[in-house]
């Protein structure tokens, strides 16, 4: 077993490790999506005051902001079933994953709370009167005027966070879970090459990130209405008179 | 058609309006004038529940509204037939100008696309900016965002339209423009509530002039009683900086 670097095995092992990345890519979508869902419902909290949910999400967002994720994966994975069997529910088959959905979701909802609450605070407050005083229901303003804003004004934010969410997923492996690093992982265990294995899986992580980073940059460009490059048109000085009958 | 009576607004201790009441008459044009912290601006944020005032009563086409007892769909049924133009615009930063005449068409009225569309377009065409439907409000002038401002709300066919220091944000340039729209509102046959600093346009086109100060009514006329033959002491003396020609 040749133990010097070789680089030809890091585009060898390529397919192999390739082969996992469904898994890292479903961690992070389906973590993504839990953090925006849990995310935006403690940002609800903590901007309506509600009494009891509000004391329960600033705790649950220091703890989880004030510790290793690390710490929070052997938690949920070790903990979780000990309480669950307390409570008489079995959770012996349950796949690992479930555990990482469990922990990277919430981990991404405490960062994108506060994402969620800054951006929908940014949203001009003359926004909501003039949609207020135009006849909109609350509802109606929300989804109509608000939320449409918001979003965008999140957008940098959350594209920051959903690529640090690809990078911790490289965790998952710790729990067995088979991922790109995991792929890395075994194979470097079972060739002694494991250097040119992890060069492998990083290639991958460094396209991956580039190509989230290029699709929320289009993002932006796409949604962005404060930054068009149409020239501003002299204004018109002469109007006309209003004739405007009283038809509906 | 449109009483105000008796409104009553503290702010924690601090009374800011003390009984004051309004009546308008179908295309009449009201000006509210005073100096800052005269409560004019809070009085006409409680006409449509921005603020919320503690006691009195709103009533806009035989529908009564009392201030502190109004349910959400008083006040609902109130702001739709209520126009509202802001001092700093408050267009919808995600729609053209157009879709922002459009949208309360559409979303509050019920008009379809069609309609709005061509509503909003004759509108754009009235207000000067007939080629400017596609633009966002970032791209836009202040006076060319409040012509948009006015055209939305004029769009719905309000019975009256409340206008909250139009044209205080506007450099004097932009204030012509902004003026002339509003003077022909009022061609139109649409109510105005209007809080102003513009005497010039007060003394002009207002068929009745309020004078308020620390949170009452000071004197109501006429803008000749008002500019020319002010009977109070106050009135005078912010009055004093003015002159009318």
């Amino acid at each position: 077993m040749n133990s010097f670097f070789q680089p030809h095995l890091i585009w060898q092992y390529f397919p192999d490790v390739l082969s996992a990345l469904p898994v890292t890519l479903l961690l992070t979508l389906v973590s993504t999506i839990i953090g925006v869902i849990v995310g935006a419902g403690i940002a609800y909290v903590r901007m309506e005051n509600t009494p009891f949910l509000k004391q329960i999400a600033a705790v649950f967002t220091s703890f989880i902001r004030g510790t290793p994720i690390l710490i929070q994966m052997f938690l949920v994975y070790y903990g979780l079933p000990f309480f669950l069997g307390y409570v008489g529910i079995d959770a012996d088959d349950v796949n690992a994953l479930v555990y990482l959905f469990i922990t990277y979701g919430l981990n991404m909802a405490a960062f994108l709370s506060e994402i969620i609450r800054a951006a929908l605070e940014s949203v001009p407050a003359t926004q909501r009167e003039a949609a207020l005083t135009s006849g909109y229901t609350k509802r109606q303003m929300y989804f109509k005027i608000i939320f449409p804003q918001a979003v965008i004004i999140a957008m940098p934010s959350f594209a920051t966070m959903v690529i640090s969410l690809l990078q911790d997923t490289s965790l998952a492996f710790t729990i067995g879970v088979i991922d790109v690093v995991g792929k890395a992982k075994a194979l470097g265990t079972a060739t002694f090459h494991t250097v040119e294995a992890y060069i492998s899986a990083m290639i991958i992580f460094i396209i991956l990130s580039f190509i989230l980073e290029r699709l929320f940059r289009w993002i932006e460009k796409r949604s962005n209405y404060s930054s068009r490059q149409m020239p501003i048109v002299a204004t018109n000085p002469v109007i006309p008179v209003i004739e405007t009958p009283k038809t509906s | 058609m449109i009483e105000v009576k008796d409104v009553h607004k503290s702010f924690n201790d601090n009374e800011v309006i003390k009984g004051v009441s309004l009546s308008l008459n179908e295309g009449e044009v009201v000006t509210i004038l005073g100096p800052s912290g005269s409560g004019k601006t809070t009085f006409l944020r409680c006409l449509n529940f921005l603020e919320e005032a503690d006691s009195g009563s709103i009533t806009v086409n035989d529908h009564e509204v009392v201030f502190g007892q109004a349910s959400a769909n008083d006040v609902l049924q109130l702001r739709r037939s209520m126009g509202m133009v802001f001092q700093n615009y408050a267009l919808f930063l995600n729609k053209t100008a157009k879709q922002n005449i459009m949208e309360p068409m559409v979303i509050v009225h019920g008009y379809s696309t069609q309609q709005a569309e061509a509503r909003a377009e004759e509108l754009l065409r009235v207000i000067g900016l007939p080629d400017h439907g596609d633009y966002y409000p970032s791209q836009l002038s202040g006076g060319q965002k409040q012509r948009i401002g006015i055209a939305r709300a004029l769009a719905v066919h309000p019975t009256v339209l409340l206008f909250d220091e139009p044209t205080a944000a506007l450099d004097p340039e932009l204030v012509g423009e902004v003026l002339k729209v509003m003077k022909a509102v009022k061609d139109a046959g649409v109510a105005m509530i209007v809080v102003t600093h513009e005497m010039q346009f007060a003394y002009e086109v207002s068929n009745r002039v309020i004078f308020m100060a620390d949170g009452v009514i000071v004197e109501e006329g006429t803008p000749q009683q008002i500019f020319e033959s002010p009977q109070e002491a106050r009135t005078k003396t912010f009055l004093n900086r003015f002159t009318v020609n």
